[in-house]
């Protein structure tokens, strides 16, 4: 994966120089000789009209004219050319640093994903790096093509109209780029502004609209509605700014003035005899042609403005510092992961949280044991499970699997041991063979079915059209919550971990899909170390181990027997479990 | 102008008004800017006077010079071009300057119209069309139309420079003239090209790129996942993949943009070329000056940008129209569920709701579009009308499709009564009519008496509130969220409801506990924490009458519990409606109504329901009963 890293979000942008070097000396190349023959038709014309004054229609006359043609397909030739090794840059600037981008964040931990949002994120890596490509191309090609006119021109006029013309004009872009410049830099800011606007009301919108039915039922229509006015009124006054900013647009001016002055001294000359008539009139087409050009300049600052803005901003992201990198381990130590494992002190702290998570975690899990957990939300039950993934380290205390310590050994060693299944479950996109393969993409067919058939899963996906290759999500097959959880489970087992955590604390299923589960999760258990946050009656007098996480701490650590005896806090949730009333009506448990 | 958002000639254009009328609708919009409006118009004339006769001195200038004028006989002319510079600058800023004013009040003005006809839109409205695409109509529609009224000044300085130019060339010479009209046929090649080939490649990027953004998402929200089972390299390969094929694309479009731009220019010199040769010979024999060669050369060129961009314009005004004939649609939207401010206060006493012979049915997309025919009765032809009618009295005739079918239920004041059935069966459908999301076809709904259509809403959702299953959270903070419905509540009393419900808990362990921001509808949040808040949010608002839509379906036992007894001490003694998948819920129950396919086949107590061996019976051994605990009981 590659991983580079930039110095600043200028370095990153400014990264696009160092991508493609000679590719983009040639077309660099290029847009200066494209730049010349923009310019030479202006020169032609004003030879020719002299020629005219001179020597009437002539044979000159006629080549100059048809020159001007000539110059018209050099031009383009030379400008495709350098307009599409360019572009090829550019859009091969896009998709890198998409791909770099993708690569950085994913990489992050999940301190980082928590604390960023998710739909954010996403437009940085769609709408904000094309607007960066936007400020290499059309941009910052703009500019350049611009400036290297603008000096072509001055040579040329330099060429054939002497020292002070040319000094002229060269003050005069001195201070059109200056007044350009300056502008950007005035209209930026209100640009930022108006585009975060309008991303808030965007969401602020789709946030209304999305919870009509609770804006409506608790009458909250006038209050979104205020807010709303607020915020398109904010949008209109920037707008209004922004417009009024753009309005009186100085370099127009310098630029006019600029033409007219040159026309007044090439006047002059003409009259005195030390310029001809074609010279002014080369002069004045250079300036019209320039003008043309000119015209897009101030988008493509705005362009160039918004792509490093967006670039720093991208940069902040790709460079975040975790607060607790991963070791650099050298050497992987061995681990027999089917040991036991201890928790000793361990105390751990969400990002930004005052209160811990965890606190002061002192356990020893036996070797291949099947453990529940149980707790109100909030209690830790699913941070516990995080840890053991690694998906977070503890900032007090050790976990030690084999007697070693969990920030000795990489992540990526630990989750190629321990996996997950989920509470909320998240599926890809895609056919169901995928997503049961989704640990081990090589797969064989037959392990595929053996793992969704241990996963109780094989029952229904044989009912669907497509067997394995059903496509579920957005643009698929629909599944129902039990379906769901029992394809992540065909995940884990094909994963076949060594550790095993899974997340079933929330679920109504009726007692056909809830059998079924059962089974699949006998399966899954057979032979590994389980760890199941539950609250399945079953379960829970199944396991060899129940821990009762109360506000971050283990209230009580035992098997059922243990723990109905002496714990009154497991004696109530016990009570109020759905199931108990029932089977206490058939005999009782205890 | 810059900053117009349009999308141009990829845009959805198909559109059911004609441009007269949407026009017309428009016309009426920008009433209050009619003199901003009529000043831009003069600006324009003037500003394309002013840069048409520049050239014009120029080549009377150099007519002059050949001429032997001397330099303070041209002084004057000297003078005309820079005050004519000065001008066209200023009248160029001022038309920008009150643009920007008319097109950003306006679309200010388009916008809250159709935000407000939004939101007081039918709840059929929202289940049909996707939160998303309301925004689009909100946001990006009313954006497209201002952008239109942007496009057309363009279209006007565009037209009236492209006259004036032509005007001049053929006031020079007739051939000039229609060496100048080359660039029509130019351009309309170019415009073929680009809506032909060139819309079919940027379809191709733009689906590619929304492959990638998919994927993206996807990937972004999975990322645990991805971790978990050590598959980053994977994902980032499936990117990358993406990536290039996207890429790929993009170099295509590019390279047919690339060819035609410079096309542009070219077109441009080999029209200066023939402007030389024809003026070349005219002028040798004596027909056109050397300053009118040199004026055509200018002219020549200048007329081919406004042609060019006419063309754009006309995609782009297509596309406003288009965006126009969405907004009308909304802004001439009627709700059918009228509740104005003037209607009776619900006074409730009992508290017994009655549902009196109620049908209901969720309107098919087919029907929504008659029933929008209806809404407009100005474009409706009266055999439409009757087409209408006869769809009515056929969706009448076939009762199996109602979701609710003759319902009749008593909810006893101040008890609890619980809703039990098969999913479809019509729960959810009640608890929606109860609060008047829809109104039934059929029948009435009656609370102490009182026809729910003749209750003002406001003193309706004061009595009564709904906690679903979806738990919806806005962003801002926890306390933010949990006073929507009781905005003046204090602090003190959130606290106090939460310690009741058991969320205190969780939430003060959150960073910043009750301050804590939600982000993405508390995504960080697990669902029944999620839930537990939504459930706080409708303590605290103290309804007489509460509906839960499987409130508790996503909380443990244990936070279930506590949640039943907070309700049991909070609500003793009012209306509640429960729909509810666990047992020891049902079994307080004081009465259980027991739904099939949108009819009420039992009523009664859980024992005499059970006594009854029904509907329920089966019900009950199918999601209440577990199997194999009979075992489990013998085994321990």
């Amino acid at each position: 994966m590659n991983q580079a890293t930039y110095k600043n979000g200028r370095a990153l942008f400014f990264s696009f120089f160092q991508r493609d070097r000679l590719r983009l000396l040639w077309s660099l190349i290029l847009m200066v000789l494209s730049s010349v023959a923009t310019l030479i038709p202006a020169v032609l014309v004003g030879i020719a009209i002299d020629e005219l004054t001179q020597n009437g229609f002539s044979s000159t006359f006629i080549i100059l004219s048809t020159g001007v043609i000539g110059a018209g397909i050099v031009f383009y030739v030379i400008t495709f050319l350098g307009l599409y090794s360019f572009m090829t840059i550019a859009f091969r600037f896009e998709r890198d640093i998409r791909q770099e981008f993708f690569d950085k964040i994913q990489s992050h931990s999940l301190t980082f994903h928590d604390e960023n949002n998710s739909s954010h994120l996403l437009s940085m890596g769609m709408t904000e790096i094309s607007q960066m490509r936007q400020g290499i191309m059309p941009g910052l090609r703009g500019i350049l093509q611009n400036l290297f006119s603008v000096i072509i021109m001055i040579i040329t006029i330099y060429a054939i109209a002497g020292r002070e013309m040319a000094l002229a004009t060269l003050a005069g872009f001195i201070l059109y780029y200056y007044f350009a410049l300056y502008q950007a830099r005035k209209i930026n800011p209100i640009r930022m502004e108006l585009a975060n606007t309008a991303g808030e009301m965007t969401e602020q919108s789709q946030e209304i609209f999305r919870g009509i039915e609770v804006v409506r039922s608790f009458r909250g229509e006038l209050r979104e509605f205020l807010r709303f006015k607020t915020i398109s009124e904010k949008y209109s006054r920037l707008g209004i700014k922004e417009g009024q900013i753009a309005a009186f647009y100085l370099p127009d001016l310098i630029l006019l003035l600029l033409t007219a002055i040159l026309f007044g001294v090439s006047l002059f000359q003409v009259t005195e005899g030390t310029m001809t008539v074609g010279t002014m009139i080369q002069i004045l087409g250079l300036l019209i042609t320039l003008q043309l050009s000119s015209m897009m300049l101030p988008q493509m600052f705005l362009f160039l403005n918004a792509a490093i803005t967006n670039a720093n901003r991208l940069w902040e992201k790709m460079h975040w510092q975790d607060p607790q990198p991963d070791k650099e381990v050298e050497i992987i130590p061995q681990i027999n992961w089917e040991s036991y494992i201890v928790f000793e002190n361990v105390t751990f702290y969400y990002t930004g949280s005052e209160r811990p998570a965890l606190a002061n975690i002192s356990l020893i899990i036996p070797k291949k044991s099947k453990i529940a957990i149980i707790g109100g939300p909030g209690s830790g039950k699913s941070t516990f499970l995080k840890l053991l993934l690694q998906l977070y380290l503890p900032q007090e205390g050790r976990i030690l699997i084999d007697g070693v310590d969990y920030t000795d050994i990489p992540a990526s060693e630990v989750r190629k041991h321990v996996s997950r299944v989920e509470q909320e479950i998240f599926l890809f996109s895609g056919t169901i063979r995928e997503n049961i393969s989704f640990a081990n993409p090589d797969a064989t067919e037959e392990e595929i079915i053996r793992a969704a058939t241990a996963a109780q899963a094989m029952e229904f996906i044989e009912k669907l059209p497509q067997g394995l290759d059903t496509v579920i999500g957005e643009r698929g097959v629909d599944l129902s919550g039990g379906q769901r959880q029992r394809l992540a489970i065909a995940r884990a087992i094909l994963a076949n971990p060594d550790i095993l955590l899974l997340d079933d604390s929330a679920s109504a299923l009726d007692s056909k899909t809830e059998e079924l589960l059962r089974k699949a999760l006998d399966n899954l258990s057979a032979d590994r170390l389980t760890i199941v946050v539950t609250q399945r009656l079953r379960t829970l007098l199944d396991a060899d181990k129940i821990i009762i996480f109360k506000k971050g701490r283990v209230l009580d650590y035992g098997n059922h027997r243990e723990l109905i005896g002496r714990c009154a806090e497991y004696q109530r949730i016990f009570e109020l479990l759905p199931e108990t009333e029932k089977a206490l009506a058939k005999g009782g448990i205890v | 102008m810059s900053r117009s958002r349009h999308g141009g000639w990829l845009a959805d254009k198909k559109r059911t008004r004609s441009s007269k009328v949407l026009l017309k609708i428009f016309w009426s919009y920008l009433q209050p800017y009619k003199f901003h409006l009529a000043f831009v118009a003069v600006l324009t004339l003037v500003y394309t006077l002013a840069v048409t006769y520049q050239p014009i001195i120029v080549q009377n200038a150099i007519d002059r010079l050949l001429g032997g004028s001397t330099f303070q006989s041209l002084l004057f002319l000297l003078v005309l071009y820079m005050g004519l510079s000065l001008l066209s600058w200023v009248f160029q800023s001022l038309i920008t300057w009150y643009m920007a004013i008319v097109q950003n009040e306006l679309v200010h003005t388009l916008r809250i119209d159709t935000f407000n006809k939004l939101v007081d839109a039918d709840m059929s409205y929202h289940g049909k069309v996707q939160s998303g695409n309301v925004t689009s109509r909100v946001v990006n529609d009313t954006q497209e139309i201002t952008a239109g009224l942007g496009v057309f000044t363009n279209s006007l300085t565009n037209v009236l420079v492209a006259f004036a130019t032509l005007f001049v060339l053929f006031d020079i010479s007739l051939w000039f003239g229609l060496v100048s009209l080359l660039a029509l046929p130019t351009s309309a090649i170019i415009t073929k090209v680009i809506s032909g080939r060139g819309r079919a490649q940027m379809l191709k990027v733009r689906s590619s790129l929304g492959k990638v953004s998919g994927a993206l998402a996807e990937n972004l929200s999975g990322v645990s996942i991805a971790k978990s089972f050590n598959q980053e390299e994977r994902t980032s390969r499936q990117i990358r993949k993406l990536n290039d094929e996207t890429y790929g694309y993009f170099k295509q479009l590019g390279t047919l943009f690339t060819m035609i731009f410079p096309s542009i220019s070219l077109i441009g010199m080999i029209m200066i070329a023939g402007i030389l040769y024809i003026g070349g010979y005219l002028n040798q024999q004596g027909l056109v000056s050397v300053g009118s060669i040199y004026l055509g050369t200018v002219m020549v060129r200048r007329f081919l940008s406004p042609i060019m961009a006419l063309a754009n314009n006309f995609t782009n005004l297509q596309a406003s129209l288009a965006a126009l004939d969405r907004i009308v649609d909304v802004l001439h939207m009627e709700a059918s569920i009228k509740a104005l401010q003037s209607m009776n206060k619900l006074v409730l006493t009992k508290g017994e709701i009655v549902f009196e012979g109620v049908y209901f049915k969720y309107q098919a997309r087919e029907e929504m579009n008659v029933s929008s025919l209806k809404r407009r009765p100005d474009s409706l032809a009266e055999e439409e009308r009757l087409k209408f009618k006869d769809l009515r009295k056929q969706f009448l005739e076939e009762k199996r499709y109602y979701v609710l079918e003759n319902v009749n239920i008593t909810f006893l004041g101040g008890k609890k009564t619980a809703l039990i059935g098969h999913t479809g069966a019509g729960k959810t459908t009640i608890t929606k009519l109860l609060l008047r999301f829809y109104d039934p076809l059929e029948g009435r709904i009656l609370i102490d008496g009182q026809d729910l259509k003749e209750v003002s809403l406001d003193s309706l959702y004061e009595n009564i509130s709904l906690v679903t299953q979806e738990p919806y959270l806005f962003a801002g903070t926890i306390m933010d969220n949990i006073k929507y419905g009781k905005p003046d509540a204090s602090d003190d009393e959130v606290y106090e409801i939460c310690r009741h419900l058991g969320a205190d808990e969780f939430i003060e362990a959150l960073p910043n506990g009750f301050q804590t921001v939600l982000q993405e509808s508390g995504k960080s949040l697990s669902a029944g924490q999620r839930q537990m808040i939504t459930i706080a949010r409708t303590m605290l608002k103290n309804p007489k009458i509460l509906v839960l839509d499987e409130a508790t379906s996503r909380l443990d036992a244990y936070s279930e519990s506590l949640v039943q007894l907070a309700q049991q001490k909070l609500f003793e003694g009012r209306t509640t409606i429960v729909i509810a998948h666990r047992l020891s819920t049902i079994r307080d129950v004081d009465q259980i109504v027991v739904l099939d396919k949108g009819k009420v086949v039992e009523v009664g107590d859980h024992e005499t329901l059970m006594k009854l061996k029904g509907k329920y019976y089966e019900l009950y051994n199918t999601y209440y009963a577990h199997q194999g605990l009979e075992n489990i009981a013998i085994a321990s």
